[in-house]
């Protein structure tokens, strides 16, 4: 899709502010029925257009993806547009400083069209927490897209965003892209700058690309991971990833934990099952393998992430920026426990209270000291594992998309995360891209993960298996060239 | 097992309001929560001295200083300003 618009733009038959234009008219059109933006930037963009079209009309350009459109998750900071983090907190929060992943997509001409929906300062699995409405699934609007990145995945598969930038703290990118039938890499911990992600749990945290293929993942990515001083947890990548996009993965050594295929339904194992077949095909080799480790993994996230989170919520006061009570108040401790309050949605408070509950004294070694321990147990699992194998294969999500309204248990909520959870407790790259579909017409996602600072290995037994399946899955909305 | 006594201490640690008509479906939400994280308690594991990772995040910048950002534009979010300071109202008797 990138370089197919990069073409257009590049031989003239298209201009960017023409293909801008379009995608906001689209936007405009069809995202009332989905909800994936939560704040357009039309001006700005038809600015950042004009300019790529005035370096095409000298014969220049800034690379594959100058002048083309794109959306960033609403909690990825831009300077001058409004960032909420679909949150009431932060309604009305303007950033003075653009997020490093922001400034490095400007320098290579990017446009971008508007910031997108997702559940409330990242805290979701479903797209049903945000403040500003919840987000349809394109495929069947009566099914969730799958959170935290709920818009940013449902723009790029309903054809309003030709790729977008969302993050992962425990699947955010990975879930969505796969109940939205599209690509999603949550690359290795530190391999993309955090400056300016509005912090969930910074240990897990990890901005990535949502593209509709790999070879466009691949592009966004190399464009993204470079070291940066402003994070100190930030190496960049080790090598680019596009240049070995096509590579023979003969060879290729596959492990399928069969503790992640255990608790996939019916239709997703069998899914699964057929992607592995395809993989040996290809020439992998691919193997059951065991990692009993993992299923601990779903209570050591939700003690980390929660205990990270009600650290990082603790800055939202409504003092300095913020939601603002309209009550009279006596002491300023009432003041902003009645801002938080009023601010945050029931799932954030409900994660800063057990993230507080993990934390306080009497219930922080039983709890958060033992989840660390056992992060190092997952880990030290999945270093054991990538001494056998160079890729593991796993479903991305135990089921395909589930109907709105239907989880009203946060614990179930949570259980959907039990393959994507053990990914960001390891800091391993991981990616989803589309495997087949449910006899609903559903998309159904496989997951492929690496040992870190693989992407380049990752992404290339990505694309293979993209070439060899030659799925297409369309939806009804989006730009039409 | 999460009583409301203790979800009352843990708002109050936490800076949130909980109304007292919520109370009860939010300590009985709060406990099924905690239980499912509490499967850490029941697993053996010590904690090791190596790093969690390979990769060595200790490295440093320099300390130089350079401009900040401007403070007009920092109080630009605020509801409430004056004199170029963030105002915030009496701080009031703790209860």
């Amino acid at each position: 899709m990138i370089a197919k618009l990069h073409r257009l733009l590049i031989e003239k038959k298209l201009s960017s502010r023409e293909l801008t234009q379009l995608y906001l008219d689209t936007i405009v059109r069809d995202d009332k029925l989905l909800n994936t933006y939560i704040t357009l930037c039309p001006e700005d963009a038809l600015t950042a257009a004009d300019a790529a079209d005035a370096r095409f009309a000298k014969g220049e350009s800034r690379g594959p993806l100058d002048g083309i459109p794109f959306s960033l998750k609403d909690n990825i900071s831009t300077r001058g547009v409004r960032t909420t983090c679909a949150s009431r907190m932060l309604e009305n929060y303007t950033p003075v400083y653009d997020a490093a992943v922001w400034e490095q997509l400007q320098e290579q001409g990017c446009v971008l069209l508007g910031k997108t929906n997702m559940d409330e300062f990242a805290m979701g699995s479903s797209g049903e927490t945000s403040f500003f409405g919840g987000v349809k699934n394109p495929f069947d609007r009566s099914r969730v897209p799958g959170g935290s990145s709920s818009g940013a995945a449902a723009a790029v598969a309903a054809g309003l965003s030709p790729f977008a930038l969302g993050s992962d703290t425990g699947g955010s990118i990975r879930q969505p892209a796969a109940f939205c039938g599209v690509v999603g890499l949550k690359p290795t911990y530190g391999a993309v700058s955090r400056y300016g992600l509005i912090a969930h749990a910074s240990s897990l945290d990890q901005i990535g690309p949502i593209a509709q293929t790999v070879e466009d993942t691949a592009l966004v990515f190399d464009a993204i991971s470079a070291r940066d001083e402003r994070d100190a947890t930030c190496r960049g990548k080790s090598a680019p990833t596009f240049p070995v996009l096509g590579k023979s993965i003969r060879g290729l050594r596959i492990g399928m934990a069969k503790e992640y295929l255990n608790c996939a339904g019916n239709e997703v194992r069998t899914a699964v099952e057929n992607a592995a077949g395809l993989f040996r095909l290809l020439g992998a080799d691919v193997s059951e393998c065991s990692l009993p480790a993992l299923e601990e993994a779903l209570p050591v996230y939700y003690i980390l992430a929660c205990a990270e989170a009600s650290s990082n919520l603790g800055r939202y006061d409504g003092l300095r920026y913020g939601h603002t009570t309209k009550e009279n108040c006596e002491t300023l401790h009432e003041t902003v426990c009645k801002n938080r309050s009023e601010g945050f949605g029931e799932e954030v408070r409900r994660r800063i209270l057990l993230g507080t509950y993990v934390l306080s004294a009497g219930y922080a070694d039983a709890y958060y000291k033992k989840a660390q321990a056992l992060r190092q147990k997952i880990s030290s699992a999945y270093v054991a594992a990538f001494q056998k194998f160079d890729i593991l294969l796993a479903p991305t999500v135990p089921d395909a998309a589930f109907p709105l309204g239907e989880m009203q248990d946060p614990v179930e909520i949570y259980r959907t995360d039990i393959c994507t959870v053990p990914v960001n407790i390891a800091g391993l790259p991981g990616i989803s891209l589309p495997c087949g579909v449910t006899a609903g017409g559903l998309p159904i996602g496989l997951q492929l993960i690496a040992a870190p600072f693989e992407e380049a290995k990752l992404l290339n037994a990505a694309h293979a298996f993209e070439q060899a399946a030659g799925l297409s899955l369309d939806t009804p909305f989006g730009v039409r060239l | 097992m999460i009583t409301p006594e203790e979800l009352r201490r843990l708002a109050q640690l936490a800076k949130l309001e909980i109304k007292e008509e919520d109370l009860p479906a939010l300590t009985e939400q709060m406990d099924r929560i905690v239980a499912f994280a509490g499967a850490v308690c029941r697993t053996h594991a010590e904690r090791q001295e190596q790093a969690l990772f390979a990769e060595d995040f200790s490295s440093l910048r320099d300390d130089i200083v350079v401009p900040s950002l401007p403070r007009e534009e920092i109080l630009q979010n605020a509801e409430n300003t004056a004199e170029g300071y963030f105002r915030t109202g009496k701080r009031g008797a703790e209860k």
